[in-house]
Order: C-alpha cells, then structure tokens, then sequence
C-alpha cells in the first residue's frame, strides 16, 4: 500500500505544481523540494530495513565488512547528491546541480581510494 | 583444502548476490559506474584475497585501508586549515580526532580478542595547526571492558582500576589475575603493533587498560 501513498502523493504534487506555475513558478520548486523530502523519508525505513538485513549476510562472508560499510557511505552519497542535483536542474541551474556532482565525484574518491589502494598493495604482495 | 575452496567459493557467492541487490537500490544517474567501480574492486579483492595465504605471506588488507583513509583525513585538514578560522580548525580537529578514535575501536573490535565485549579508546593528537607534524597522534589510550564472568583475559600489572557505577567489590580471586597475565600481553602486543602500523603511533605511546564490568546500566544482559 506504500506504493500507493507515495504515488498519489506525487501526482497530487505534480498537479499543485503545474497550476501553480504559470502564477508563482518560485512556490513551484519549493514544492517540488518538499515532496521530494518527503518521499524521501517515506522510503527511508524500508531501505535502512534491507541494507540492515543485507549487512548480516556480509557478515557470513569473510571479506572485511568494511568494505561493505564503504559501499553503502557511496552509494548513500550518489543518493543525496543525485537528489540535490536533480533539484537544481528541475529548477533550471544546471552548472550549480554539475557542481554538486562534482563534488559527490570528490568525496566518493575520498572513500573508493583506500579500497583501490588495498588491492594495489594485495597486488603488490601477491608478486614475487 | 576442501574447506578453503568451499569458503572461498562461498565469498564470492555472497559478494555477488550483494553486489546484484544493491545495484537495484542505487541511483540510475551519472553516480552509477562510480559505485560499479568501487563494487568491481570489492569482487576482485573477494577473489585474489585468499590466494595471498597460498603465495605470500598474510596480508592485513584492513591494515592498508585504515592507514590509507587516516592520510586522506589528515592531508585534508592540513590543507583545510590554510584556510580556516582558528575555531573552525579547533572543530575540525576534534572531528579527525574523534574518526581516529573510530578507527581504533573499530581495529580493536576487529581483532576479536575473546571476552572483550567493549572496546573504548582516547587520542591526544597534535593540535598545533602551525606545527610540521600537525595531526600526528601523540598517545593513544585504550581501553577494554571485559565481561565480568569471564576470565578469559586477565588484567595486566599496571591495571588502573576505574569504578564503573561505582560500586565495585573486591570479589576477583587473585590467583585468577596471575594465569590470564600472559594471555593480556600477547593480545596486548597484537593491537600495538596493529595500531602501530595503520596509523604510525609509537608503541611505546600506545596505552591498553583492562577494565572489568561491574554490571552498570550499559550491560546488556541476554535472557
């Protein structure tokens, strides 16, 4: 039935949205924001339910959950920034929604780094 | 060896299947081949990792990462603090402070010494931003809560007993304190050198204490 709520509630959104457009296209976006936030929130405690359950299965693997936890950091990260993005763009400043794009890049090196580096060192090792 | 290949096979199963699930969750927009890069990786370390025990010797990947991540953190807030107000920096630092602290619990945790069900520790860090080695961490202290059945571990000489809710009765056997001596020192040993070469402190700086439970509110008791 969750389906239900969110998709009504982005077609009643989207309908306020498109009248009020014409008027106040200023009101329009934060509108869009707003629903966009809470959609959001709607789905938050079914994702943090899967990742939960998908957690204890990497727990079972011998590889370092670490890894797993770095995973999750990036793609939450894609999440906020795909978000943020998309805002800007709807509202038509496309270079600021390029610059948070550029950013999440950064930070998702930041964290991707490390990872890539292990395996070089892995790499290194295994050789003779 | 039937049971390598059985682990092994069952890694990168696991890894797999993850990997699948969480591309369904994942943004479709221009994010996507940076995690498909970073989730490549994972594979591929998933795969060659267990044949590091065939070639070579073992090698701590966990190590790698964590003195990795802590040169991009400190690198960062050198540079950061060119910029910044003295209170920011001060804010700045006590955030690389207290993610170093993670790091710690988290390598500590990671070890899973038998019976220590809590690991706590305390960095002081060089925080004189105008200093060459600003960042550096000059004393560690750990701290190791024991489940208070257990005697799997036994305190070390120098134990500072730290009251834990205050009521703590001298009710230890003390002949119990001097077998666990030696189990402490090893594992001791262990999470130095660990500490030691992940984040380049001193062992000597390093600071392990035991502290028993005497039962205060954060116990979780299973029934």
């Amino acid at each position: 039935m969750d389906i239900i709520q969110i998709v009504g509630l982005g077609i009643a959104a989207t309908i306020i949205i498109a009248v009020i457009k014409g008027q106040k296209p200023e009101i329009a976006i934060q509108l869009s924001i707003i629903t966009g936030v809470v959609i959001f929130f709607l789905i938050a405690g079914k994702f943090a339910a899967i990742v939960d359950l998908l957690g204890s299965y990497f727990n079972k693997a011998d590889i370092d959950i670490m890894y797993f936890t770095v995973l999750l950091k990036i793609v939450g990260i894609a999440y906020i920034a795909e978000f943020g993005a998309e805002i800007c763009r709807d509202a038509g400043e496309s270079s600021i929604a390029s610059k948070i794009e550029l950013a999440a890049k950064v930070i998702i090196m930041t964290l991707a780094v490390p990872i890539v580096t292990s395996l070089l060192e892995l790499v290194i090792s295994i050789m003779p | 060896m039937i049971e390598f290949i059985r682990s092994w096979i069952l890694n990168i199963i696991i890894i797999a299947v993850m990997i699948v699930l969480l591309e369904i969750l994942i943004p479709s927009g221009k994010m996507k081949k940076y995690i498909n890069m970073v989730s490549g990786i994972i594979m591929i370390i998933a795969i060659i990792n267990p044949l590091t025990g065939l070639f070579a010797k073992e090698v701590n990947l966990k190590e790698f990462q964590i003195s990795d991540s802590n040169y991009i953190d400190r690198k960062e807030i050198e540079k950061n603090s060119e910029m910044l107000e003295r209170q920011q920096m001060e804010q700045i630092t006590e955030l690389y402070r207290q993610k170093i602290i993670k790091h710690i619990e988290e390598m500590v945790m990671g070890l899973k010494v038998e019976g220590v069900h809590k690991a706590e520790a305390d960095v002081i860090i060089n925080e004189d931003y105008n200093s060459q080695n600003f960042g550096e961490i000059k004393r560690a202290y750990i701290y190791l809560y024991t489940e208070r059945e257990s005697n799997a571990i036994k305190p070390v000489k120098e134990v500072k007993k730290v009251q834990v809710g205050g009521d703590s009765t001298e009710d230890e056997p003390e002949n119990i304190m001097n077998e666990t001596e030696e189990i402490d020192k090893d594992i001791a040993d262990r999470i130095k050198r660990q500490i030691n070469s992940a984040l380049g402190v001193k062992t000597e700086d390093i600071i392990i204490s035991l502290q028993e439970n005497r039962g205060d509110v954060n116990v979780k008791k299973d029934f």
